[in-house]
């Protein structure tokens, strides 16, 4: 995982295989997920703010937002 | 003050940050007193630095970034109330690390890259997986890779995710991981669908589908 460490701030959002998107990806949207408890909803809506100019939402949202 | 929730695992490490500690009597659940710090790059790669770090010494599940709980007797109850579960999840990840399979359009990127910031990019990129790649089209290349790949490695399906994830030994995961791009997987997939490995990763996916990933 060292080559996504070195892109932080400079996210590639299609490539290569291991970058900042995939960790992100990974630590937002899998892993356990203790029941009622993420702090980065807004106002329940499922967004992050990272930094000033990037945000990110959970696959949630994206699949309630495709059954729409 | 509340806890941010890290992950758990089976026996806790032998050198923690000095801001993570262990909760519980085994499983442990791995916290760090809660901030209202605003997330950033930094602390979220901070975050998966410490989870591949544990993973390498612990059979350990992560958790979601987010999660929190009250303080030391919530996260102690939350233990308990699972602790059968999370016995057998930490059991059946033993010392092995996850490998995943990403699905996507080759199509996608028409739009994808216009305008907007990377945020607005990187939501229409996940939009343009969800819409093409089915449930049916990863079952069938979960299928594929199995037969051509080690056939003992544990696998799972992420729908939303638009992936496959293969749960391999640790010390054999970059050698999957070589022997995977070598397998010429993409020569099975549809027109249109493209296919790219990534890992090896703590058991990320693995942990959301055994537990529960609040999906």
């Amino acid at each position: 995982m060292s080559d996504a460490r070195t892109v932080a701030g400079n996210i590639d959002l299609l490539g290569p295989e291991q970058s900042l998107a995939d960790v992100i990806d990974h630590l937002l949207n899998r892993g356990v997920c203790v029941s009622g408890a993420i702090t980065i909803s807004v106002a329940g809506i499922d967004l992050m703010y990272l930094g000033v100019d990037l945000v990110f939402a959970s696959v949630a949202t994206l699949r309630a937002r495709e059954v729409a | 003050m509340s806890l941010d929730i890290v992950a758990v695992v089976d026996r806790v490490p032998a050198a923690l940050p000095a801001d993570v500690r262990a909760i519980g009597d085994g499983p442990y659940l791995l916290v760090t007193d809660g901030s209202e710090a605003t997330p950033s790059a930094e602390r979220l790669l901070a975050r998966h630095a410490l989870l591949e770090t544990v993973s390498q010494e612990t059979s350990c599940l992560p958790c979601r970034y987010g999660g929190t709980l009250a303080g030391d007797a919530d996260a102690l109850s939350w233990l308990a109330e699972r602790r059968d579960q999370l016995c057998r999840a930490l059991a059946r990840i033993g010392g092995r690390s996850e490998v995943d399979l990403h699905l996507r359009s080759t199509r996608e990127e028409v739009g994808v890259a216009e305008g907007g910031g990377p945020g607005a990019r990187y939501l229409r990129a996940a939009a343009a997986r969800f819409a093409v790649v089915d449930e049916a089209l990863l079952d069938r290349v979960a299928q594929t890779a199995t037969s051509r790949l080690a056939g003992d490695s544990e696998v799972v399906v992420d729908r939303e995710g638009a992936q496959v994830a293969f749960l391999v030994p640790r010390g054999k995961a970059t050698t999957f991981l070589r022997e995977a791009r070598a397998a010429g997987l993409e020569g099975t997939l549809p027109d249109g669908i493209a296919a790219r490995w990534s890992g090896p990763w703590p058991a990320y996916t693995f942990a959301a589908a055994w537990l529960g990933g609040g999906k």
